[in-house]
C-alpha cells in the first residue's frame, strides 16, 4: 500500500485547546498524482500539511510520508520529500546559488551534485540571472521561485506544498503555476501535495482534489469525478466569427449537452456527463463543420461541487 | 546508528557555518566589534589624554582591561545567542530549515556552537590584544592571566546559555535581546544582592560594623564570574567558579533545547 500512496494520513487529530483543526482526518495520496487539497479558510489545510512536514505534532493519529511516520521518524520521513509552506521566507544575507548549497549541504547531496542541480533548477524557476545576488532584494514572486526551487533539489518523489501562490501578484502567482505545470509536465515520478482556496488554480494544476472542511474529509478523488458529483459541466466554445441560432442549435443537439446559450461571443455549453463522454463531445464538435478555436472547461462544476459540499458540511 | 550520529553531526556542522555567515554578514557583528574597538580605544588613550599615560606594571594594565571583560561577555550573549533561535520562527526562515531531513537537536547543536565560537573567539581576540598591549607598554604579562581567560570563556559558556534559552522562550528576537541583556546586567546581580543580604544576618549592621561577614552566593552566575577580575588580585577558587559557571550554561542550554524541541510553528 506504501509503495502506492507515498502520503498517507490516519484519523489524524490537532487539537488547540477546545478548537479542533484536524478532526479524525483520513487521506492517503496516490503515488505519481499532483493533488490539490481545497477548503476554506480554517478548515484545517495548512495544520494537515505543518503536521506532514514536521512544523507541528499532531494530538492523534499517524502521518507517513514514503511509509515512514512523521512523529517517529522525521530525519527519515523528509527524506526526499520537497516543501514550500505558506510563504517561507530566506536568509536574506545569502543568495539562491548559497541558499541552494546550505540545503543541499543539509540533505547530504556532494558538491559537484550541488552545483549541477542548482544551475539546472535556477533555469527552471528562471532564476538564473538571479543567482547570485542577495535574496534581500528579492520581491515576494521571486522569493516563492526560490523557494520552490529548494524544493526541488535532490529530485525529491514527493513535494509538499500549503498555498504556493498565496500573497503573490497576478504576475507572481502566474509564474509560480507555470512552473509547477511546467513540473507536472515533466517530471514523472513525482506526487504532489498542494493546499490552494483557489478552486481555478486547482483545476489548472490538480489531475486529483480533497476537499476538506472543519478538519474533515469531504470528497477525494479525481477532479472528473468530484465534479460529476455536481453532474453538470460548463464548458466554452469559441468560433470563429459571431456565433448564429445554426451554431448553437447543432450544438444542442449533440449527446449530453443540456443546454448551449451565446455568451458573449462564445458558446457556454450546460454539459452532464463524465470525461469519457466530455471527450466524445469535443469530437462530435469537431465533426460539425464549425470553425472552432478554443475549446475549454469552465471551472464552475468543481465550485458548484466545493460549495455544496462545503454549505452541507456547515 | 554510528553513521546517523556521524550525519546529525554533518548537518549540525553545516547550521553552524551557516549561523557564523550569518554573525559575519550582519550589523550586530558589526556593532558589536563597533563596541569592542571603542572600549579598547577608551581604556587606552584616554589615560594618556588625561594624564601620564598607561600603568607600567603588567598587573595593573590587565585588571584595567579585564574589568571590562564580563561587559563584553555580557554584549556578546545579548547581540548572538538571544537571537540565534527565536530568529528561524520569527523571520519563518524555520519553514525551510525545520522542514528538511534535520533532526531539530542539530539545528539547536549547529546554532549554539556556532555562537559559543563567536563569543570564546572575541573573549580570546581580546585577551591577545591585552597580553600585547601590557608587553608593548610594561614589558611583560601578568601570569594570573590565563586562568582569568580560562574564566571569561567559562563565563561565556554561563551567560550564552542563558541567552539561549531566552531565544527559546521568545517571540521576537527584540524581546530576547532586550530581556537577555536586562536579566544578565541587572535582574541575576539583583537577586544575588537580595540573597546576600537576607541570608547575612548581621548585614544591618554594615555601617556601623566593618567586620561583618557576608553570605557567599558563589553559586550565582554574576557572583562566580567576578572571579574573572579577581582572580589578578585575591585568591579565587578557579574550579569552583569555573564549574558554577559552567554548570549555569549547561542547565539553562539543557532547558532550551527542550523548549525548542516542543516549540511549534
Amino acid at each position: 500500500m506504501t509503495g502506492e500512496y507515498p502520503i498517507e494520513i490516519a484519523g489524524l487529530r490537532k487539537e488547540y485547546g477546545q478548537f479542533v483543526a484536524v478532526d479524525n482526518l483520513d487521506l492517503s495520496i496516490k503515488k505519481n498524482s499532483f493533488t490539490g487539497l481545497l477548503g476554506p479558510n480554517g478548515a484545517g489545510k495548512s495544520t494537515t500539511l505543518k503536521i506532514l512536514t514536521n512544523l507541528i505534532n499532531a494530538t492523534s493519529g499517524s502521518a507517513h510520508l514514503n511509509g515512514v511516520d512523521i512523529a517517529k521518524d522525521p530525519k527519515k520521513a523528509l527524506m526526499g520529500v520537497g516543501t514550500v509552506v505558506e510563504t517561507p521566507e530566506f536568509y536574506l544575507y545569502l543568495t539562491p546559488r548559497e541558499t541552494f548549497r546550505y540545503i543541499g549541504e543539509i540533505v547530504g547531496m556532494s558538491t559537484e551534485a550541488i552545483a549541477s542541480e542548482t544551475d539546472e533548477i535556477l533555469e527552471k524557476v528562471k532564476m538564473t540571472e538571479w543567482a547570485d545576488k542577495k535574496l534581500g532584494t528579492f520581491s515576494k514572486g521571486m522569493r516563492q521561485r526560490v523557494a520552490l526551487g529548494q524544493a526541488l533539489l535532490n529530485d525529491p518523489s514527493v513535494i509538499i506544498l500549503d498555498e504556493p501562490t498565496s500573497g503573490l501578484d497576478p504576475r507572481g502567482m502566474a509564474e509560480v503555476r507555470e512552473i509547477l505545470k511546467n513540473l507536472r509536465n515533466e517530471t514523472k515520478d513525482l506526487t504532489v501535495l498542494m493546499s490552494s482556496h483557489m478552486l481555478h488554480e486547482v483545476s489548472d494544476l490538480c489531475d486529483r482534489v480533497a476537499i476538506v472542511n472543519h478538519g474533515k474529509l469531504l470528497i477525494h478523488d479525481d477532479i472528473g469525478k468530484v465534479i460529476d458529483k455536481s453532474g453538470v459541466r460548463t464548458i466554452f466554445v469559441k468560433v470563429l466569427g459571431e456565433p448564429n441560432g445554426d451554431v448553437i442549435g447543432k450544438i444542442s443537439g449533440l449527446p449530453n449537452v443540456m443546454s448551449a446559450e451565446r455568451y458573449g461571443n462564445d458558446i457556454e455549453v450546460r454539459f452532464k456527463g463524465e470525461i469519457a463522454e466530455q471527450a466524445e463531445f469535443f469530437k462530435a464538435v469537431d465533426v460539425l463543420g464549425i470553425k472552432v478555436y478554443s475549446l475549454s472547461e469552465s471551472d464552475d462544476g468543481l465550485e458548484s461541487t466545493y460549495l455544496d459540499l462545503i454549505k452541507e458540511s456547515r | 546508528m554510528k553513521e546517523g550520529v556521524a550525519d546529525d553531526l554533518r548537518q549540525s556542522y553545516v547550521v553552524m557555518k551557516n549561523e557564523m555567515t550569518k554573525f559575519f554578514r550582519g550589523k550586530r557583528m558589526l556593532l558589536f566589534l563597533g563596541l569592542v574597538v571603542t572600549v579598547l580605544l577608551l581604556i587606552t588613550v584616554l589615560p594618556y589624554a588625561l594624564g601620564d599615560g598607561l600603568s607600567k606594571d603588567p598587573k595593573e594594565i590587565i585588571q584595567t582591561y579585564i574589568s571590562f571583560v564580563y561587559l563584553l561577555v555580557l554584549l556578546a550573549a545579548t547581540l548572538f545567542a538571544s537571537v540565534t533561535i527565536v530568529s528561524e520562527y520569527e523571520e519563518r526562515t524555520a519553514l525551510i530549515l525545520f522542514t528538511r531531513p534535520i533532526k531539530k537537536s542539530s539545528i539547536f547543536l549547529g546554532k549554539f556552537s556556532a555562537s559559543l565560537i563567536i563569543g570564546i573567539a572575541f573573549v580570546g581576540l581580546y585577551y591577545l590584544l591585552v597580553a600585547l598591549i601590557s608587553l608593548i607598554v610594561a614589558g611583560g604579562v601578568d601570569s594570573e592571566m590565563a586562568k582569568s581567560l580560562l574564566l571569561a570563556v567559562m563565563y561565556v559558556i554561563g551567560t550564552f546559555g542563558v541567552a539561549i534559552l531566552i531565544s527559546s522562550i521568545m517571540k521576537k528576537a527584540s524581546t530576547s535581546t532586550i530581556i537577555t541583556f536586562v536579566i544578565l546586567l541587572m535582574i541575576l546581580p539583583i537577586i544575588s544582592a537580595v540573597i546576600i543580604v537576607s541570608l547575612t544576618p548581621e548585614s544591618i549592621d554594615v555601617f556601623t560594623n566593618p567586620d561583618v561577614v557576608f553570605y557567599d552566593a558563589w553559586w550565582m552566575l554574576d557572583q562566580a564570574s567576578n572571579a574573572i577580575y579577581g582572580v589578578l588580585s585575591t585568591t579565587v577558587n578557579v574550579a569552583r567558579e569555573s564549574l558554577v559557571m559552567v554548570a549555569w550554561g549547561l542547565a539553562s542550554t539543557a532547558v532550551a533545547f527542550i523548549l525548542f524541541k516542543r516549540k511549534e510553528f
